[in-house]
């Protein structure tokens, strides 16, 4: 790929914005046209972990790990999806201090509905070479130069 | 019995997987960075599994992942990863996975942990046994 040059004009910069604007737009609609849309993006996050981890990593303090956020935040997310249904938890058996938090078949059927989904299946439609593209493009962004160099 | 590249920069961590993974009787090819690890499947006929740590001397391996998704396309990949500053484990999981059907596993982790990695990443592969 080869690098921008290092000024870019007004146009290119506006028309960079426009693109981020139009994704910021299609997540935030997703979120928002989804059945469950009373369903915060940290508590999206949290279900789809659980839905995806063994046991014993779906405590809180893997969980804050895993989201790099404190506990307080996972613990009133973690009491609202338990509030609603979408989770249970019961005693950790290896460390009596703790919990594992599951999913509930609700929960379950609620991350069918999961919003990420709809626009993944957008992704999907797109011709082999331009999905390719995207997905690659996605990392460039989501790394930063250092990152991606070492530097 | 697989074959099985470790790739890890942390000598600690590299003799804890190398101890793990042996015991389940697979052999062992180790490197310390994603050109070594490369050079290295290059040379080699076949590899059946790949466990790469996600930062190798400050680098992400995403493009390490490209490289050994072209170069061993029946390969398992297993990405451990112990965090960085920067980046959340809920978004290196993203980057990994969005390369191809890699595993993930957060450190720290336990013996049973990587085997059942390795299982899971296997089963993707289907010209490998289960050695338990």
């Amino acid at each position: 790929m080869k690098d921008d040059p290092p000024e870019l004009s007004e146009n290119e910069l506006k028309q960079d914005f426009a693109t981020m604007l139009l994704l910021e737009k299609l997540l935030r609609e997703s979120y928002s046209n989804t059945q469950s849309k009373d369903i915060q993006a940290l508590q999206w996050s949290i279900l789809r972990y659980l839905n995806d981890t063994a046991p014993s990593r779906r405590t809180v303090r893997w969980i804050s790990s895993f989201l790099c956020l404190t506990h307080a935040p996972i613990v009133r997310c973690i009491a609202t999806l338990l509030n609603k249904g979408l989770v249970e938890q019961r005693r950790n058996p290896m460390d009596a201090r703790s919990n594992i938090i599951s999913l509930t078949s609700k929960g379950q059927r609620v991350l069918e509905e999961d919003p990420i989904l709809r626009i993944a299946a957008r992704i999907n439609q797109l011709p082999y070479t331009d999905r390719s593209h995207f997905r690659r493009i996605s990392r460039n962004i989501a790394l930063t130069k250092d990152q991606a160099e070492g530097k | 019995m697989a074959k099985v590249l470790i790739v890890e920069d942390d000598q600690s961590v590299l003799e804890l997987l190398s101890r793990s993974v042996s015991w389940l009787g697979h052999e062992i090819e180790t490197a310390t960075g994603s050109k070594d690890a490369i050079n290295l499947l290059q040379r080699t006929e076949s590899v059946d599994i790949v466990i790469a740590d996600f930062w190798l001397n400050g680098i992400s391996v995403v493009s390490f992942l490209d490289q050994v998704i072209k170069e061993m396309p029946s390969a398992a990949i297993i990405v451990i990863s112990g965090g960085a500053r920067d980046t959340s484990f809920e978004m290196t999981k993203a980057l990994v996975q969005s390369c191809g059907p890699i595993e993930f596993l957060q450190k720290p982790f336990r013996k049973f942990e990587i085997w059942d990695a390795i299982n899971r990443a296997s089963r993707f592969q289907c010209n490998l046994t289960r050695q338990f």
